[in-house]
C-alpha cells in the first residue's frame, strides 16, 4: 500500500484527500476538513494540517505514520479588502423639521400654530393658535394638566421629548395631534409657525409630505412653495410630521466630492470620478486590459479609503504600504441609511455610497517552508504541487458529468477566482476583487448594521418570522412549529435561522426587506464577478465559448449562490452549477483532489 | 367589516390580577405603559400570593389571553398557552418606574404581535447583582 495525500490550505479551511496509489491509479479512501490555523501562507498553518491529515488516516482506518507522501497547494498569493464611501448627505438647516415614525404617536389629524414651551402657556395672552412644545423634564400628567388649563388659549399639536404621546392625548379635554419620541427637542425654535401632522394607525401623511398642502397651511406663494419641495419629498412615508417655518429653513441634498479613482494600465492610465457611481467606474476598469495598480487621489475620500486598504495589505504581507499593488477592483452602487445632520429625531435618509472591494497580489506564499517544517514534523517527504488553479481545475474535472473545455469559479471570501481547461490541454486563471466579504459589506451597509458579523449571520442563512409562542414562518412561506414554547428575545422578530439556534435581528424591516437586500447584494458581486471572470479567462473573451462552469470553494457551499449564478449563466447558455468533487465531496476539496490525482505526473 | 358589538361577549382585553395587599398607587408605572401602546386592561384582585398563579388565572379570564400577575415583589407576565409553572416574562415589581412600564407595555405588544421593548439594562444589572 502507497498512500498519499493532497492539502490545501485555504483562507478559512484546510482540506485533505487521502488516497492508496500502489495500483498506479489513486483510489481514494476518505477526507478531511479543518478551520485553518493562523494567517494562510504562514508557519501556523502547520498545526492545522497537522490535525487535518490526522483525522484523514484515522477515517481510513491508518495512522498518520503509514503515509508515503504529502503533497501541498501552491496557494494562490491574492488578498482582498473591502471598503465604503458615501457619496450624498442630507443636511436640515436651522430645524425645519422632524420627520419620524414613533411607534405610538397621539392623537390624530393637522394641527397648525405658533411653537411655545409647555411652561410659557399659562402665562401667554395671545390667543394662538399655539403648539407645544415639552421635554423630558414633564411627565405626561403635567403637560396634559398644563393645557387643560390654558382654556384662554388655542392649543392645536404637541411636540414631546417623551414616549409618552398617548398618555397625554388620552388625558386632554380638547384632542389635538401628537408627535413623541423627538430626542433634540432642545433644538426646536420656539415661537415660530409650525405644522404638525399624525396619520391614523396604517396611513401615511398626506398633506406635509405634499408641497402644495404645505404652501395651504403656511399661506406659501409659488417661490417658497418651490423651496419647501426636499421638506416635503424627504416626509413621504412618515406616519407623523412636524414643519416648522423658519426664515432660512432648508432640507438639502449634497454630493460629497468623493474623489478619483486612478487605474494605472496599459494602454493608457485612466480616472474616473467615483461619484459618478459604480457603473461608470467599472466601464473604465474594462477599458484597460492590464491594470498594474489603482490609486485613489490624494486628500480626498476616496484616497483616504485607498491608502486604508494598502497599509492592511501591507500588515499581512510584511510589506510597505507603497509596495501594495492593487490588481483589480470591484465597484457596487449602494444606498446606505445615515442619520440626517441636523435632524431632531434621529432621523435617517438613504443616501448614495459606492462600495469597493479590492485586490492585492502578494509576494510568493511561504509554501515551501510550511512543507520543511511538516517535513520536519512528522519525518517523511512533503512537497509543494502545481499551482492552486491547475490543481482545482483537476479535482473539478471529478465532478460527474463535466468535460473540457472546462471552467471553475472559485468563491471565496476575499476574491473570485477563475481557471479554464481548453481541449488542448491549456489553461489559464485569474484573480478578480470582490467576495463573500464584500457581499457581508453590502448587507450590513444597506441595513444599517453595526456588527459585520450580524450582515455575515444574515448572509449565510435563511431568514424567518416568529409568529407567536409557538411557530415560526420561514422566508419562503412554510410555517414550521414548536413544542416548547420560543423565548422572549424572539418574539414577534425577523430572526436568522442558524444551525445552532435563532439569532434574533434588531431590524424593524420586513422578511421579504431583508431577503431582498441579502439577494441583490450576492448577485451584484457573485453573478457580475462569475461574468467578469469567465469573460476574461474564456479564449474568446465571451462567455458562451465555455462549456462547462463548476462552482467550488466557501462561497459555492452557501445556500442560494449556486443558483443565483447557474441561473445568470444560464441566460449565456453555459452549464453551471456546484461542483460534486469525486461525485461526493460536493463543492469541497478540489484542490486536494487535484493534488493526488496529479501525483507523479 | 366588524359586526355590531355583542354585549353578551366580554371585551377584548388583557386581564391583570393583583393580590389583595397590591395599592392601586402601585400599579401606575404598569398600567401607563399599556396605556402608551394603546391595549385595554382589566383587573381583579386576590387572596392568592402566588404571581404564577394569578397570571396564570388572568390570562385564562382575558378574551386576548394575555394574563399579568402582581404580587410581593413580582409581575409576571404569561398567555394562556403556557403552563402556570412556566410565564414568559417575569421581573421585580416596583423596584423602578421604568421596568415596571416596560413590561405593562411587553404584556401589550405580545398581544399586538410586535417585538418586545428591552428592559433598560441598568435596573436589570442591579436585580441579577
Amino acid at each position: 500500500m502507497e498512500l498519499v495525500a493532497g492539502v490545501d490550505i485555504g483562507n478559512a479551511t484546510t482540506e485533505v484527500a487521502l488516497a492508496d496509489v500502489s495500483a498506479g491509479k489513486p483510489e481514494f479512501l476518505s477526507s478531511s476538513i479543518i478551520p485553518t490555523t493562523g494567517i494562510k501562507g504562514t508557519s501556523e498553518n502547520v498545526n492545522g494540517v497537522f490535525q487535518a491529515l490526522t483525522v484523514a488516516c484515522e477515517r481510513a482506518g491508518h495512522r498518520i505514520e503509514d503515509l508515503s507522501r504529502i503533497r501541498i497547494n501552491e496557494a494562490a498569493p491574492v488578498i482582498g479588502d473591502v471598503a465604503m464611501e458615501t457619496i450624498t448627505e442630507t443636511i436640515i438647516t436651522e430645524s425645519t423639521m422632524i420627520g419620524h415614525n414613533p411607534s405610538t404617536p397621539g392623537g390624530l389629524g393637522i394641527g397648525v400654530g405658533t411653537t411655545i414651551d409647555v411652561d410659557a402657556l399659562a402665562s401667554e395672552r395671545g390667543r394662538g393658535p399655539w403648539i407645544v412644545v415639552a421635554d423630558r423634564s414633564h411627565d405626561h400628567d403635567q403637560i396634559a394638566r398644563l393645557i387643560n388649563e390654558a382654556t384662554h388659549l388655542e392649543v392645536t399639536g404637541a411636540v414631546l421629548q417623551r414616549d409618552d404621546g398617548v398618555l397625554v392625548h388620552n388625558r386632554l379635554a380638547h384632542k389635538m395631534p401628537i408627535v413623541d419620541e423627538v430626542s433634540l427637542i432642545e433644538k426646536v425654535p420656539r415661537g415660530m409657525l409650525a405644522a404638525i401632522e399624525v396619520a391614523s394607525p396604517g396611513h401615511i401623511i398626506e398633506t406635509l409630505a405634499n408641497p402644495f398642502g404645505i404652501a395651504t397651511l403656511f399661506g406659501l406663494g409659488a417661490e417658497d412653495t418651490r423651496s419647501v419641495v426636499p421638506i416635503a419629498r424627504s416626509l413621504v412615508g412618515n406616519r407623523s410630521a412636524v414643519v416648522i417655518k423658519t426664515p432660512a429653513g432648508d432640507v438639502k441634498e449634497r454630493r460629497i466630492p468623493a474623489g478619483k479613482l486612478i487605474f494605472e494600465g496599459q494602454p493608457q492610465s485612466l480616472e474616473v470620478d467615483v461619484d459618478r457611481g459604480a457603473e461608470e467606474i467599472m466601464t473604465t476598469s474594462r477599458r484597460l486590459t492590464d491594470v498594474s495598480d489603482i490609486r485613489g487621489e490624494p486628500g480626498t475620500n476616496v484616497g483616504g479609503m485607498m491608502e486604508k486598504v494598502r497599509v492592511v495589505m501591507g500588515n499581512l504581507t510584511n510589506t510597505q504600504p507603497r509596495d501594495i499593488r492593487i490588481n483589480d477592483l470591484l465597484a457596487v452602487d449602494t444606498q446606505v441609511p445615515q442619520v440626517v445632520s441636523g435632524g431632531l429625531a434621529n432621523e435617517f435618509s438613504m443616501e448614495a455610497a459606492v462600495g469597493i472591494a479590492v485586490m492585492v497580489k502578494a509576494d510568493r506564499l511561504q509554501m515551501q517552508s510550511i512543507a520543511t517544517q511538516l517535513t520536519d514534523r512528522i519525518g517523511m517527504p512533503v512537497e509543494v504541487g502545481g499551482v492552486e488553479a491547475d490543481m482545482a481545475i483537476r479535482g473539478a474535472l471529478t465532478t460527474p458529468g463535466t468535460d473540457v473545455p472546462i471552467a471553475i469559479l472559485d468563491m471565496g471570501a476575499g476574491s473570485t477566482d477563475a481557471a479554464v481547461l481548453r481541449t488542448d490541454g491549456q489553461g489559464r486563471s485569474i484573480h478578480l476583487a470582490g467576495a463573500g466579504n464584500m457581499v457581508t459589506l453590502l448587507i450590513q451597509s444597506e441595513l444599517g448594521l453595526e456588527l459585520f458579523d450580524t450582515a455575515e449571520d444574515i448572509k449565510r442563512h435563511p431568514l424567518a418570522k416568529v409568529e407567536s409562542l409557538f411557530n415560526i414562518r420561514h422566508e419562503d412561506g412554510t410555517v414550521e412549529f414548536f413544542d416548547e414554547p420560543l423565548p422572549p428575545s424572539v418574539f414577534a422578530r425577523t430572526v436568522v435561522l442558524k444551525p445552532d439556534g435563532m439569532v434574533p435581528l434588531d431590524l424593524d424591516k420586513p422578511v421579504e426587506h431583508i431577503r431582498q437586500v441579502r439577494i441583490r447584494a450576492k448577485e451584484r458581486v457573485f453573478v457580475t464577478n462569475a461574468i467578469r471572470a469567465l469573460e476574461r479567462v474564456s479564449p474568446t473573451n465571451n462567455v458562451r465559448d465555455i462549456a462547462f462552469v463548476v462552482l467550488v470553494g466557501g462561497s459555492a457551499m452557501d445556500f442560494e449562490i449556486p443558483q443565483l449564478v447557474t441561473r445568470a449563466l444560464a441566460d449565456h447558455r453555459v452549464v453551471a452549477g456546484r461542483a460534486n468533487i469525486r461525485g461526493t465531496e460536493g463543492p469541497r476539496n478540489a484542490v486536494a483532489t487535484g493534488l493526488v490525482l496529479s501525483w507523479g505526473q | 367589516m366588524a359586526r355590531p358589538r355583542n354585549e353578551e361577549l366580554p371585551r377584548p382585553t388583557i386581564m391583570l390580577a393583583r393580590n389583595e395587599r397590591i395599592s392601586d398607587h402601585q400599579l401606575v408605572p404598569l398600567l401607563l405603559g399599556l396605556e402608551e401602546q394603546g391595549v385595554p386592561v382589566e383587573q381583579f384582585s386576590a387572596e392568592e400570593l402566588n404571581p404564577l398563579a394569578l397570571a396564570h388565572e388572568a390570562s385564562l379570564r382575558s378574551v386576548l389571553g394575555v394574563g399579568i400577575g402582581v404580587s410581593l415583589d413580582y409581575v409576571v407576565v404569561t398567555t394562556d398557552k403556557l403552563p402556570a409553572g412556566r410565564p414568559y416574562l417575569a421581573e421585580w415589581f416596583n423596584r423602578s418606574a421604568e421596568v415596571d412600564r416596560t413590561l405593562g407595555g411587553n404584556a401589550a405588544r405580545i398581544v399586538k404581535r410586535l417585538p418586545l421593548a428591552h428592559v433598560p439594562i441598568a435596573f436589570r444589572d442591579r436585580r441579577e447583582a
